[in-house]
């Protein structure tokens, strides 16, 4: 299956399509995004052993890590904030 | 004595020049804390809705609470609460630098302004030392000057001193008070009321130890969670970034106004005034408070273009947002200049956004015309009208001097249809969030008791899925949009939550980005008061105040269609995330008043007041 991703993440900021194998979730979506930005990435949203930070939206709604993916989700990255 | 207090008040009359000092009582510190609690006990019992804003019989409080005066992180916050020019009822803002920790220090709880002098004076208090001085030569002073002269004249130039500029002295409503040159009681203009009273500022040292139940405990909290937040706040964002950093997200979500609340995306804009552009184009680094971990302002420099040439405090997220996507500029060397601007004339930026946004669009729809504005174009996106505005309306001249008395009294003058296109609750304007995005903003802002302020209620951060108090059950589950299911319920906890934050007197970016528990909070109020309460006593000390809060506002004439939010939020999006997405009101604001034990018209009922131990106090 096919998703689209866009990054809003400060300075990293980016959309592309990425392939995945079906029953792929949040999690393993965000794994494999840092084997393509490295890093980088990897400073900005933290590590699945100490916990993702970072807030998915798929389809107009907060994702929870776990949660599985469809055919053609459109998922947006974000960085979470607090304090207005 | 209570541990945390002084078990006291300053009063000072600046009609007969009388100082004094009043004892207050353990209970009423157990029933209202400090800070806002407190405010709004002072305000039920002494200033009644036939006063005015301009009243000499209105009073200004300036309170601390049994955080301030120890290094606790986030405990330089201080509440000023008096009657505001803008919404005519009890408005209560915060400020941090080093202010509220000094004036506890002086050894007070907290201090009551009353009167008006005939002639420009400002206080000095320097411990059991208070004197009313002569201000003449520091009157028509802009803010930043204010400080260094009466510092200069004290002798001290670590002196904290809260002061007003040209802004609260020509009583332009949405006037604020400067603090150190450093952090703003940005909102409801108590500013002017401090010019009202002939006020121009209020120094303060003090030396005195606040006596506290466990000592010991409370460093090794102080200690510990300071790390914590520091670390937390790096991780967020907000310490490298400051608040600017929520530009992004914030317009993904829809949550920043666009073109005064008309349009719905501007992702580029957004770019170019939040971070990490900011940060880079700026020079930017944290400037914090007494004892803050986190410095959310910033200290920026410009070095070029020569006409924007500035070092000093940078804007934060909100001028951002009122400044920069609401008027479509995204010069981020121009937003910081009319920033600056407004620092020193002293005016808070939101509203002062809110002005110029409503001017744009009343000219675009041509209600006025370059006949009104003496040839001034009012162009969407033009830097220099936002600079001219600012002048105008701080310094009363001109065009921009309608202004002078808010949106909504200026919208009134214009006529036609220009009341309707004003963003605001009980007259005072939303701040840089949408209720169209975040749906609990819609109670939060329509019973706010300061009318529309996301920091009375920090709802939205959860919706955004930032900042989460699972000790009450506001948790990722509310992490939810465009489902009203749950929200009238997170604005209730969220809102009694942030009176508890206000009262105590606590800098709510401690909890709010960086990541310090309620559980934390109370291990550190415990060890100073020895009170041993629990989050079920904290959270109904919380509702107490608001329930208060709450009374006033309808005393002051407010009823239910007060709680309404304006025809702009009715307006579907077009495009971007809340694309075709309204909230549904009536719905959220019935369920609200149910939740809060009040009556269909939105008051508090009788047993609700006794269960709050607020007897008597009812609107009849």
């Amino acid at each position: 299956m096919k998703v689209e991703v866009e990054l809003r993440l400060l300075s990293m900021d980016d959309k592309l399509e990425i392939e995945l194998k079906e029953g792929s979730t949040v999690q393993s979506l965000l794994e494999n995004l840092i084997s393509i930005y490295g890093e980088n990435l990897k400073k900005l949203i933290g590590r699945a052993e100490k916990g993702f930070r970072v807030i998915v939206v798929a389809n107009r709604e907060i994702a929870k890590f776990d949660q599985e993916l469809k055919d053609k989700d459109e998922l947006l990255l974000l960085l979470p904030v607090a304090g207005g | 004595m209570a541990w945390g207090y002084w078990n006291n008040i300053l009063r000072v009359d600046l009609t007969t020049r009388k100082i004094t000092k009043e004892e207050m009582d353990n209970d009423t510190y157990r029933l209202f804390l400090g800070g806002a609690g407190i405010g709004a006990k002072i305000m039920w019992e002494e200033v009644p809705s036939e006063v005015g804003s301009f009243n000499a019989d209105n009073r200004l409080i300036f309170a601390g609470g049994p955080f301030q005066g120890h290094p606790v992180p986030g405990s330089a916050k201080f509440t000023i609460t008096s009657k505001s020019p803008l919404t005519n009822t009890y408005a209560d803002s915060a400020a941090g630098a080093r202010w509220g920790p000094l004036f506890k220090r002086a050894g007070y709880d907290a201090l009551v302004i009353q009167g008006k002098s005939e002639t420009p004076v400002y206080i000095y208090i320097e411990d059991a030392e208070v004197e009313i001085r002569d201000a003449r030569g520091v009157w028509g002073m802009d803010s930043y000057e204010a400080v260094d002269q009466v510092r200069k004249e004290v002798g001290d130039s670590r002196a904290s001193v809260a002061t007003i500029g040209q802004a609260g002295e020509k009583l332009v409503k949405m006037a604020c008070i400067v603090v150190d040159k450093h952090s703003f009681a940005g909102r409801c203009g108590l500013g002017a009321v401090m010019g009202s009273k002939n006020l121009k500022a209020i120094a303060v040292k003090g030396s005195q130890k606040v006596p506290v139940s466990n000592l010991s405990l409370l460093r090794d909290y102080n200690r510990k969670y300071s790390k914590e937040i520091k670390n937390a706040s790096i991780q967020s964002g907000l310490r490298p970034h400051g608040t600017p950093v929520l530009c992004i997200t914030a317009e993904a979500f829809g949550d920043m106004p666009i073109k005064y609340w008309t349009e719905d995306t501007w992702p580029e804009g957004a770019k170019k005034i939040g971070a990490p552009q900011y940060t880079d184009l700026l020079s930017a680094q944290p400037y914090p408070c007494l004892y803050c971990p986190i410095g959310c302002h910033r200290n920026i420099e410009i070095e070029d273009p020569a006409k924007y040439k500035l070092k000093g405090i940078g804007p934060e997220y909100e001028t951002l947002g009122m400044f920069g996507t609401n008027l479509l500029i995204d010069d981020l060397r121009a937003i910081s200049i009319a920033n600056d601007l407004c620092n020193r004339l002293g005016m808070d930026t939101i509203s002062t956004g809110a002005c110029v946004g409503l001017a744009m669009e009343c000219y675009e729809k041509g209600i006025i015309t370059k006949k009104d504005t003496a040839g001034m174009e009012l162009k969407w996106g033009d830097p220099d009208v936002l600079i001219e505005l600012v002048k105008q309306i701080g310094n009363k001249v001109g065009f921009g001097s309608i202004f002078s008395e808010g949106t909504v009294e200026a919208a009134k003058k214009i006529g036609k249809n220009a009341l309707e296109l004003v963003v605001h609750v009980k007259g005072l304007d939303f701040p840089a969030h949408d209720a169209r995005a975040c749906w609990g903003l819609v109670p939060t802002y329509g019973t706010g008791t300061r009318g529309a302020c996301h920091m009375r209620g920090v709802e939205e951060d959860v919706e955004m899925g930032g900042f989460y108090i699972p000790e009450i059950g506001v948790t990722e589950e509310h992490a939810k949009f465009f489902s009203a299911e749950g929200k009238a319920h997170l604005t209730v906890k969220t809102q009694d939550y942030c009176a508890l934050i206000n009262s105590l007197v606590l800098c709510v970016f401690m909890p709010d980005g960086g990541g310090l528990s309620f559980t934390s909070i109370l291990n550190i109020f415990n060890s100073i008061t020895g009170w041993d309460w629990n989050i079920q006593e904290a959270m109904m000390c919380g509702e107490r105040i608001f329930t208060l809060q709450r009374l006033i506002n309808l005393r002051d004439g407010y009823t239910k269609k007060d709680d309404i939010l304006p025809p702009k939020m009715y307006v579907p999006a077009k495009k971007g995330f809340r694309a075709g997405k309204i909230p549904p009101v009536n719905n959220l604001l019935n369920e609200y008043y149910e939740l809060r034990g009040w009556d269909k018209e939105g008051r508090p009922t009788k047993e609700k007041l006794e269960k709050l131990n607020l007897p008597n106090l009812g609107i009849s």
